[in-house]
């Protein structure tokens, strides 16, 4: 039994010594940096203890990244799982092409954010745009609607982008989950005279839901993080509109030039996100012992 | 350390003589007769004036091309202090979050490039910008008889000012060697001859920063400069009365890097036209945030 543990932590310490290295010492040194006065990379800086969180603490803009980081995370996890749900659904059926189907719904996970990026700001464009003209076309809005033009119209678009981008990753999850559902339930379900929905409620559900809890784990630790798109797309605005705790991070560290206090708020946000996972995790253990 | 500017790169306002001439409207020259004009011209789906609103270096530009026409040149007094908020500077702001009415939606949003888009593609009647050359040559009509570009209107038709950019290669190097080998460079590199190819990386856009510069062959030799003569030379006299923020009137400060990285003139403009303030509050709250990030 003693050889067997040290094997195993044989084996462990090389995934164990790389994390440390490449996740372990950068948090450490976030957490020093945090506690100094450094401005800018490579610059000298004085241990200040805990100022830099007092300030960061009282500082409006760190609570409104954090309540627009929230928002992000929310919204991007109910708009990405209806989608990924529906995709992962009708892909799960048999049906002609459903191989080619399947291949073709991770395109827009597998292009590069930057195209993604160029793709989305063209199509929104007042100028030159398709959109706006289909909806003055369709009589839906009379005048070019700028979707980037507002704090709350910038959201609901990058949400929209984020989503599309990441659905299919999502979904191809899903798909995982339902292609491991045995058929005989559903063919059972159906001679016992149950409809779609009742199939639905009572067998795909209930089976798919310990796939679903660890999507939505992943799926807000990912969404959490996403920086490229909004940067690419509003750089945070318009008037701080999109300014999730990520770009934050960016705007103090590296146009503020104030690194000590970016690192506090990454200390913060990391403590948050640890606290998400070890609350997510055990509810997601509850539901397995169950 | 030293540095040496290389080439120059001044705001300017650029439209199509047609459609002015077809709205019975001049070049404006005062900021009533550019609001007047940006009024008329928005028909049709057409925005009379394309003009940045957002939290980027662009704004920054353009707000700033404003300011020095409505005597708000200064951000600093002489004691390093900020004077940013002040009548004249109020009065800008005013005046551009109204002239901001007849942009495109999304120009919350915009950088250069959706302006020369909005401009290229006759969405923009008008449109504030370093230089239109490029983009109107090779994906707009191309005629350079009909691309007109003026000074930026002032408040009252008096002088006109515009932002100017004088590009600086640096060198650092404790080398000697390296700090003589980079002198002989640059002194090749500004001879006349070899200057004119070298402003034309692209044409239009580079502005010579020396008086041989601007009279040098090769410059002008250039088919597109050549082709837009008329419009260059007017970029070049413009660029007579350019201004840097933060580094005017002899006196430069270093709280201006962190000002300008934060985009606080252009975060100012976005309280007006995003958060609904009015001037006079955003550019108040646009000096303690100068401030705030200088400290």
């Amino acid at each position: 039994m003693q050889q067997t543990r040290a094997l195993a932590f044989v084996l462990v310490a090389p995934a164990l010594l790389f994390l440390a290295a490449t996740l372990g010492w950068p948090l450490v040194q976030a957490v020093q940096l945090s506690l100094q006065d450094v401005r800018v990379i490579g610059a000298p800086g004085a241990f200040v203890g805990l100022d830099n969180y007092s300030r960061v603490l009282s500082n409006p803009s760190f609570w409104n990244a954090a309540w627009l980081s929230v928002v992000w995370v929310v919204a991007n996890a109910v708009l990405q799982t209806v989608l990924a749900l529906a995709v992962a659904l009708v892909l799960n059926e048999k049906f002609p092409g459903v191989r080619v189907a399947r291949t073709w719904v991770i395109l827009t996970w597998i292009v590069p954010t930057v195209v993604v990026v160029v793709i989305w700001r063209w199509l929104f464009s007042t100028s030159g745009g398709m959109i706006n003209p289909l909806l003055i076309q369709a009589g839906i809005v009379e005048r070019p609607v700028g979707f980037f033009a507002t704090p709350w119209t910038a959201m609901a678009t990058l949400v929209f982008i984020n989503s599309w981008r990441w659905f299919p990753f999502i979904a191809l999850m899903m798909l995982a989950g339902l292609t491991r559902i045995p058929d005989d339930l559903y063919e059972a379900a159906r001679i016992d005279g149950a409809n779609a929905w009742q199939r639905f409620k009572r067998i795909t559900w209930p089976l798919l839901a310990p796939t679903l809890g660890v999507l939505a784990v992943i799926g807000t630790l990912l969404s959490f993080n996403v920086f490229d798109i909004i940067w690419l797309l509003t750089s945070g605005g318009p008037a701080g509109g999109s300014r999730t705790l990520p770009v934050l991070i960016y705007e103090t560290a590296f146009k503020g030039y104030r690194l000590s206090e970016a690192a506090t708020v990454s200390v913060l946000a990391t403590l948050l996100l640890m606290a998400f996972a070890m609350v997510a995790t055990r509810a997601l253990d509850r539901g397995d012992d169950r | 350390m030293w540095a040496v500017p290389l080439y120059n790169m001044a705001m300017n306002l650029w439209y199509r003589k047609s459609v002015l001439e077809e709205a019975g409207i001049e070049a404006p020259k005062t900021w009533e007769e550019w609001r007047a004009a940006a009024e008329k011209l928005s028909v049709d789906g057409v925005s009379g004036m394309g003009l940045p609103a957002n939290k980027q270096l662009y704004t920054d530009q353009t707000v700033y091309s404003v300011m020095v026409n409505g005597g708000a040149t200064e951000i600093y007094n002489e004691d390093g202090t900020l004077r940013f908020d002040n009548p004249e500077t109020v009065g800008a702001y005013e005046f551009y979050a109204d002239l901001n009415k007849f942009s495109p939606a999304d120009s919350t949003s915009w950088t250069w490039g959706e302006a020369e888009a909005c401009f290229s593609s006759k969405a923009c009647a008008m449109v504030m910008q370093f230089s239109v050359i490029a983009t109107y040559d090779t994906q707009a009509e191309g005629d350079a008889a009909d691309l007109g570009v003026a000074a930026i209107p002032s408040k009252d038709g008096g002088d006109h000012n515009t932002i100017s950019y004088a590009n600086a290669v640096m060198l650092l190097s404790k080398d000697e060697a390296k700090m003589e080998a980079s002198k002989k460079f640059v002194s090749f590199l500004l001879e006349p001859d070899n200057y004119g190819r070298f402003l034309n990386m692209e044409p239009g856009l580079f502005m010579p920063v020396t008086a041989d510069g601007a009279e040098a062959e090769t410059f002008w030799a250039d088919p597109m400069v050549e082709k837009y003569r008329e419009q260059i030379e007017t970029v070049i006299d413009n660029a007579q009365n350019g201004r840097l923020f933060g580094f005017t009137s002899g006196r430069t400060f270093p709280s201006i890097a962190a000002i300008s990285a934060q985009n606080i003139i252009a975060e100012t403009l976005q309280s007006i036209v995003v958060s609904g303030q009015s001037a006079a509050e955003a550019v108040t709250a646009g000096q303690a945030r100068m401030q705030e990030v200088a400290q």
